[in-house]
């Protein structure tokens, strides 16, 4: 039999395999791609192409490849045929739809350009010999056989991996929980450049745990498909062809305006969706499986390609270490599972309790955290990578002036919160992680390590674990704040059971967190906690009422957010082993600071674009009045009876003018500078060094308004050129049959 | 509600004289009154709610295993443990939809969903606080105990809607959000009166079995009890998707109501599906596991502790799952 020596053998050239050859070729290792069959070939897909892997395939040189496919601009979400939402992807990112059949080839020609070796074959057996070689045994058709020998094989030979078969059989195989199924169709009509999602999916009166959709691959030729998971693991699926024919006649029927007729281009094809990653069983000394073979299949979304494409980089990534360094291959599962942290989780309850909603779907429009499929879908979708997110860029910039350990101190913290997050609660994951992220956390965190540093300590493992604690305590209430306050559907009880669970999952982490330093440190969390429940129970009564004082409001933000600070500096001072008088004007500069910040987060707030604007017109709704929103309303009597009528989507921006024009904001502004100098004093009452990193990130909360001015006087000026561009929102809710209607808001 | 101050309850069947801890303690260790004025109103309505105080009462009879059961800690241990409880229910009240808890408004519809997300905030963290004066051991085993009820909630929301939710992840949820708090009240009740490590032991493992058999016990009469008897609808779990131990052996043996149970269902569909479950023989085997658990719970102590505090700790058993045995055991009394 003819034996062929390489340095790795890919089992399977999907994206997987062909992305971890390319890579591995391009760097110089001899690799053999076997796979069973004639490219191109098909491959039942919904072809999308998120951001993401559009930029992995850049990292590819396909760039000139994609730029002829179609392009997608964002997702838009149909609810019962009725109301739509369409997501944008953020920052000009564009998605593409690629069929398959061209989408694999191009991958593969990839690799073989960078000197891959192609065998058509079926891998038949692997062993794994004593002298850290394994040798693959492949048949070629025609009776040949060949031996591949090779230090490390990557089984990238998809969902029903039979790479899978022959080194785990002893491992039961798991139930398919979900499958897809998907045909070419030729539309009437042009299609739009986004994926469209359609839920809720209801097949013979059953609404099942999924969705529809029609993802376009050219003008008037759309991938149209349905997915679902199963709704018990004991159930027969419906039937997939079944299911899709009755998804194809509703289009027909209800969107008959948006596509006109639909013919099918060939019979459709269906597959299980791979989402049953396991980081243990994913890889051993010697062997990686990749792309749906690992079952990387993302079990929110559905999306396939990216992370296949992404687990075969880091598939090549391990392997080139192990040649460096002789990492072993093993960590491989581990790697991912961090990158990827809702890999192999079972979301399969959300989507069921979806299905529970009959009224949900028509309410989705509501501003609620994370409802079962449309709405995660929705959330996660648009949204792949945690966005750009303001305090991340804003911290990392800051500590980016700092000493060397404070910055790595701060990526330890959150590191391990992260992984930390996305081992125990992987339900929460995605909100817990935006949440904490979005709204302080990292800036909490900063405070406990830069006052460690300003005393004149060492960050170590309670600085860490501080740190931890403190940035828990962000989510508690903004989650808290998301619980409905009047009408309660199933929906709002569903969302509320939701922010409830998460809300006590992100106290007890606090909790955890501190109790590992000691009582005293647990004592001080418990204070500060304590506050925030005070603050929050303030807020709620204080809702609606225009006439709050300035007074109550800062009463209320220092115990929310000055009393979060006060520990983070508190607690980091005492750590470094300063003294009680040391601590106490810590406390105080916590204290002053974090009234600054929450001040400066409200003119942000007034001034983002119109996007980020939802947010204060959600604020504004449930009668949560920032201090510049009440100082406006006290001068401006207009506005206030503009506010109490009730705020409307289109009015937001010309409220926000109204504000503006009372001159509320440069009072805050002036409150925000009084606050950042009292801080500044209140550190040189602890007889610190003149420069130290707290008065760094006192001077950052400072700035961080005087670059809000700098942003608005360049968008005063490029207004009249980029008003065109700027009318549409980047994320509009828009009725589809009864234009103008402003219900969705509601 | 009213009762008279000064009168107060004892524990049935024990040896020793233990007071329960009263309301006035339990509102005076919370520091409600220190508290914003927003959050004391809610804070004070809940504390005022507070039932039997059965796990307060875990600790101060498992007290007596140690040299010191009269400490003052051990008290306060007590109303922090029942404040963690009482966190629990504020929480439970927002998971379960609950509208009524001991014949009150729930402190949802008194003060509004926010206000129940607050105190119980707000309660969770004063039980923290009381423990961490305890010293590093007790705080810690809180805190271990606070995350386990969270995945234990977790894992039941999970479940929720699944008709084929199997007896190991019941025992997983309910091992979390229950069985955990009872085992760190009998712990504690031994280790702050002093009492030798492998007694503490012992009295963690009775805590966790005797809060298997109470949960146990409580599900069934969610099944099995009239609105007259528990202050909440009958077999409510039902509608919320909660198919607790009887559910999931009826559903082993009645093919056909996984499906009855997938429909959508009213307040009117209970009594069937409640006639169902019973007939399918769930409610009796769920009935063997309870007193299986209670018996190992009994025998721990029994086995493993001095006679009086065992005498005492299994009466605080056998009280929690008499209204169980009152059903189920009527023409057996004497087999017990």
């Amino acid at each position: 039999m003819p034996l062929e020596e390489t340095d790795t053998v890919v089992v399977g050239a999907g994206p997987a395999g062909s992305a971890c050859a390319a890579m591995l070729a391009e760097r110089g290792h001899a690799v053999t791609l076997i796979d069973q069959h004639h490219f191109p070939r098909d491959k039942a897909c919904g072809d999308g192409l998120s951001p993401t892997a559009v930029a992995a395939l850049g990292r590819l040189g396909l760039d000139i490849f994609l730029a002829k496919a179609q392009v997608i601009e964002g997702y838009r979400v149909v609810l019962d045929h009725r109301r739509e939402r369409i997501i944008r992807y953020a920052h000009g990112a564009r998605g593409r739809c690629v069929p398959r059949a061209f989408l694999d080839q191009a991958i593969l020609n990839a690799a073989l350009a960078r000197g891959a070796h192609f065998v058509r074959g079926r891998a038949r057996a692997l062993e794994f010999g004593e002298d850290r070689k394994a040798t693959v045994l492949t048949a070629c058709g025609e009776g040949k056989q060949l031996r591949l020998v090779a230090r490390q094989v990557v089984a990238s030979d998809g969902a029903t991996s039979a790479m899978r078969g022959i080194v785990q059989a002893d491992v039961p195989s798991q139930a398919v929980r979900a499958w897809g199924i998907r045909g070419y169709y030729a539309t009437e009509r042009a299609l739009d450049d986004f994926f469209d999602v359609y839920v809720p999916l209801e097949v013979q009166g059953t609404k099942l745990p999924g969705y529809g959709w029609v993802f376009p691959v050219g003008e008037r030729v759309a991938n149209i498909g349905v997915g679902y998971f199963r709704r018990r693991v004991a159930d027969d699926f419906p039937n997939l062809n079944v299911a899709l024919d009755a998804f194809v006649e509703e289009l027909r029927h209800r969107e008959r305006r948006r596509f006109g007729d639909i013919q099918s281009l060939g019979r459709p094809t269906g597959s299980p969706l791979a989402t049953n990653f396991h980081a243990k069983r994913s890889s051993s000394q010697m062997l990686v499986f990749a792309g749906d073979a690992a079952g990387t299949t993302d079990p929110f979304t559905g999306e396939g390609i990216a992370p296949a494409i992404e687990s075969g980089m880091l598939a090549a990534d391990c392997i080139q270490a192990s040649h460096l360094r002789g990492v072993s291959l093993a960590t491989y599962g581990r790697k991912l599972a961090v990158r990827m942290p809702r890999c192999g989780q079972d979301f399969s309850s959300l989507a069921r309790l979806a299905t529970q909603l009959e009224d949900g779907a028509h309410r989705l429009t509501s501003r609620l955290w994370m409802l079962g499929i449309p709405n995660a879908v929705l959330a996660i979708a648009s949204d792949p990578d945690p966005r750009p997110d303001p305090h991340r860029t804003a911290v990392a910039a800051l500590l980016h002036g700092m000493p060397a350990p404070v910055a790595a101190g701060m990526e330890s913290v959150e590191r391990e919160l992260l992984e930390e997050i996305a081992t125990s609660f992987p339900l929460a994951t995605p909100v817990i992680a935006r949440e904490t992220r979005s709204h302080g956390g990292p800036v909490y965190a900063a405070t406990l390590i830069c006052a460690v540093h300003t005393f004149g300590g060492e960050p170590g493992e309670e600085a860490a674990l501080g740190a931890q604690a403190a940035e828990y305590l962000a989510p508690f209430p903004v989650l808290l704040g998301g619980i409905s306050h009047c009408r309660r559907g199933k929906l709002e009880k569903l969302n509320d059971a939701l922010v409830v669970l998460i809300a006590d999952f992100a106290i007890s982490k606090s909790i955890a967190a501190v109790s590992r330093i000691g009582p005293d440190a647990a004592l001080q969390l418990a204070q500060a906690a304590r506050q925030v429940c005070e603050a929050g129970m303030m807020t709620a009564a204080d809702r609606y009422d225009l006439h709050r004082t300035q007074d109550r409001y800062i009463d209320s933000v220092e115990r929310m957010i000055g009393s979060v600070f006060a520990f983070a500096a508190g607690l980091g001072a005492e750590l470094a082993g300063a003294s009680p008088s040391a601590v106490r004007c810590a406390r105080r500069y916590g204290c002053e600071l974090g009234v600054a910040y929450q001040a400066s987060e409200d003119l942000i707030e007034l001034t983002a674009p119109v996007e980020g604007q939802s947010d204060l017109l959600v604020s504004l709704r449930r009668g949560v009045y920032s201090l510049p929103v009440l100082i406006a309303a006290g001068r401006d009597r207009r506005l206030r009876k503009r506010l109490t009528a009730g705020v409307g989507y289109s009015e937001i921006s010309e409220i926000v003018q109204r504000i503006r024009l009372t001159g509320a904001m440069d009072d805050v502004r002036g409150l925000v500078d009084q606050r950042v100098e009292s801080a500044r004093a209140a550190l040189a009452a602890a007889q610190c060094a003149t420069v130290n990193e707290l008065t760094g990130l006192a001077d950052w909360v400072g700035a961080r308004t005087d670059q809000l001015q700098r942003g608005r006087e360049e968008a005063a000026a490029g207004e009249v050129s980029g008003s065109a561009a700027n009318g549409t929102p980047v994320d509009t809710f828009a009725t589809l049959h009864s234009p103008g209607e402003d219900s969705a808001w509601q | 509600m009213n009762q008279a101050v000064g009168r107060q309850p004892t524990i049935n069947g024990s040896p020793y004289e233990i007071c329960l801890v009263s309301r006035e303690e339990i509102v005076l260790a919370a520091n409600a009154g220190e508290l914003a004025s927003e959050l004391s109103e809610p804070v004070g309505y809940v504390l005022a709610t507070t039932g039997k105080r059965l796990r307060s009462a875990i600790v101060l009879s498992s007290a007596h295993a140690g040299p010191d059961p009269h400490h003052q800690d051990v008290r306060t241990g007590a109303i922090a443990i029942e404040l963690g409880h009482l966190a629990t229910l504020a929480h439970d009240d927002i998971l379960d939809d609950g509208t009524v808890r001991r014949g009150t408004d729930t402190v949802g519809v008194a003060y509004g969903s926010l206000a129940s997300g607050y105190v119980g905030g707000a309660l969770v963290v004063r039980a923290s606080e009381l423990m961490a004066t305890f010293g590093e051991e007790p705080m810690r085993v809180f805190a271990r105990t606070a995350a386990e009820m969270c995945s234990g909630q977790m894992a039941e929301f999970e479940d929720s809607f699944d008709t084929t939710r199997s007896v190991e992840r019941y025992y997983l949820a309910i091992a979390g959000k229950t069985a955990s708090l009872f085992e760190v009240a009998a712990w504690l009740g031994g280790w702050l009166a002093g009492a030798p490590t492998a007694t503490v032991n012992s009295l963690a493992r009775f805590g966790r079995e005797f809060g298997m058999a109470f949960q146990i016990a409580d599900d069934i009469l969610d099944v099995l009890a009239p609105i007259s008897e528990t202050g909440k609808l009958q077999a409510k779990d039902l509608l919320q998707g909660v198919y607790s131990l009887p559910v999931i052996y009826a559903l082993q043996t009645d093919r056909e109501l996984g499906a009855a149970l997938e429909q959508p269902l009213t307040q009117a569909d209970l009594p069937k599906l409640v006639a169902r479950i019973r007939a399918s023989g769930g409610v009796v085997l769920a009935s063997h596991e309870c007193f299986r658990r209670a018996r190992r719970a009994q025998s721990i102590v029994h086995e493993e502790l001095e006679p009086a505090v065992a005498t005492s700790l299994a009466a605080l058993v056998e009280q929690s799952i008499a209204p169980i045995t009152r059903r189920m055991k009527p023409k057996h009394a004497d087999a017990a």
